[in-house]
């Protein structure tokens, strides 16, 4: 790789690229952003009047879910190695991979609207109790961060069809779309446990009739 | 591999190969099938709660240090990171101990103390006439089954105890939500019974406006207004 291709935000003070750094940060602050709504709905879910006369949480689909957040973890192992590609150099495999990322960052996203849906038809929506308000804005913002990283993607793709110099010479370019990626599925893994297991443990979801 | 080592600072070790990526994919898929599958297990809820919160966090640690590689690259990049993730952890913990809520298995209703609801003698609401249902407060009151949870002095029928006496519900219905009338406050103690939960008392009314017509619903806010 020659070394004018490197741009000059190489040369920082800490040596570190600057870019990559606040990427680092802006997701460490988002830490705090998901841990709020995480703790708003553990702290409220039980606080809503029951649906169907079931607790909330029954509403909750694991099976379903199970197989969304193994959907969204095989585009994570999808992200990885377009980025290694991009490292490597690897035009090809960097776009299949990068491809494979988006789509299946948009199948979860229909499994998330197929929940939502079915969660409507039950009669659950974001005005009707503290449950549905506090998971709905919980897992709706989850939901608009994985819609902003399927457009990353995509973009990245549109630029390596037009600009591939951006990212053949800067796999950085890439690396630092691939953090975010990541980070949007390990706060999909704190939701899956902290909402969906542990929120319907032990539930008993048989009519208990009033 | 070597063609992309270009771009790391002297401090940091190489990237790993794409073989442990994969290797990693593999066990975090594992993971959340044992985490499946411990949900459905027949063991304490405790044991099973613990287990899922250390997998998820193993699977955290995972995705963070090689799909993100953090471990290989720069201290100063996990400082940033974990300096806000400590901060989130804080929070998080800070506001359960406050609220003190984090319940896990069914909510208060089906396991407090008080007789659970469905114990409760709630009599049928009749909707097609079936007994003749008076049209005056007291009538609608037991009928819509107010009474299976709420003692009104002197009124047979009204004698649950699973919600607060309704006798003197008119002078003090002003006094419960600053800014609420005292029929705006029983109104929307009916409709939405979740927004003010008396004190000492379970959220276990359902919203019953649904249960009558807008008729009865005035003549029964009328009535509870003049228990006095
Ligand atoms: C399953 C039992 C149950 C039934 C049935 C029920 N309630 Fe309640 N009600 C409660 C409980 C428990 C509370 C206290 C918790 C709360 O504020 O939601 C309460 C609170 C209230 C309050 C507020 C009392 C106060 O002191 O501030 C009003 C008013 C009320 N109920 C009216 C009604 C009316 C009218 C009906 C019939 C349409 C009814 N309730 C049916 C259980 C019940």
């Amino acid at each position: 790789m020659a070394a004018n291709t490197h741009p000059p935000e190489h040369h920082t003070s800490t040596g570190l690229n600057h870019r990559k750094l606040l990427m680092w940060t802006f997701l460490g602050s988002e830490c705090l952003f998901f841990g709020t709504l995480i703790a708003n709905h553990m702290i409220n879910r039980n606080k809503a009047a029951f649906i169907h006369d079931l607790p909330p949480s029954c509403i909750l689909d694991i099976p379903i879910t199970s197989v969304s957040t193994f959907v969204l973890l095989m585009s994570s192992v999808a992200m990885v190695l377009g980025v290694a590609a991009a490292e490597r150099a690897d035009v090809k495999q960097m776009r299949i991979w990068i491809l494979a990322t988006a789509v299946l960052g948009i199948i979860f996203l229909l499994f998330q609207v197929y929940e939502f849906q079915a969660f409507v038809n039950e009669g659950l929506t974001i005005g009707t109790n503290l449950f549905g308000s506090t998971f709905f804005i919980l897992t709706g913002f989850h939901g608009a961060h994985v819609t902003l990283g399927v457009i990353w993607l995509l973009s990245l793709l549109v630029t390596s069809y037009k600009r591939n110099d951006l990212l053949v010479g800067n796999p950085l370019n890439v690396d630092i779309a691939g953090l975010y990626w990541h980070f949007v599925d390990i706060v999909w893994i704190v939701i899956f446990t902290v909402v969906y297991l542990v929120g319907a443990i032990g539930l008993t979801c048989t009519e208990v009739g009033l | 591999m070597d063609a992309m080592q270009h771009d790391r600072h002297p401090e940091e070790k190489p990237l790993p190969r794409v073989s442990v990526y994969i290797l990693v994919g593999f066990i975090l898929t594992v993971v959340t099938a044992i985490e499946v599958w411990a949900f459905y297990w027949p063991i304490p809820v405790w044991v099973i709660v613990t287990s899922l919160i250390v997998l998820s966090l193993m699977k955290f640690w995972m995705v963070v240090a090689f799909f993100m590689h953090l471990r290989y690259d720069h201290k100063l990049f996990s400082t940033f990171f974990t300096g806000g993730l400590v901060l989130a952890i804080g929070v998080v913990l800070g506001l359960i101990t406050l609220f003190d809520n984090f319940d896990i298995g069914n909510p208060p209703p089906a396991s407090a103390a008080t007789p659970p609801p469905e114990v409760v003698v709630v009599p049928a609401p009749t909707q097609e006439g079936a007994a003749p249902a008076g049209t005056d407060g007291p009538s609608i009151f037991v009928s819509r089954g107010c009474g299976g949870c709420h003692v009104v002095e002197g009124l047979a029928g009204a004698v649950g105890v699973i919600g607060p006496e309704m006798t003197g519900i008119g002078s003090r219905a002003g006094t419960r939500v600053a800014g609420l009338s005292d029929e705006d406050y029983i109104r929307q103690s009916v409709e939405m019974p979740e927004a003010f939960i008396v004190e000492g008392y379970d959220n276990v009314m359902q919203p019953l406006r649904g249960m009558m017509t807008d008729e009865e619903f005035d003549i029964l806010v009328e009535y509870l207004l003049t228990l006095q």
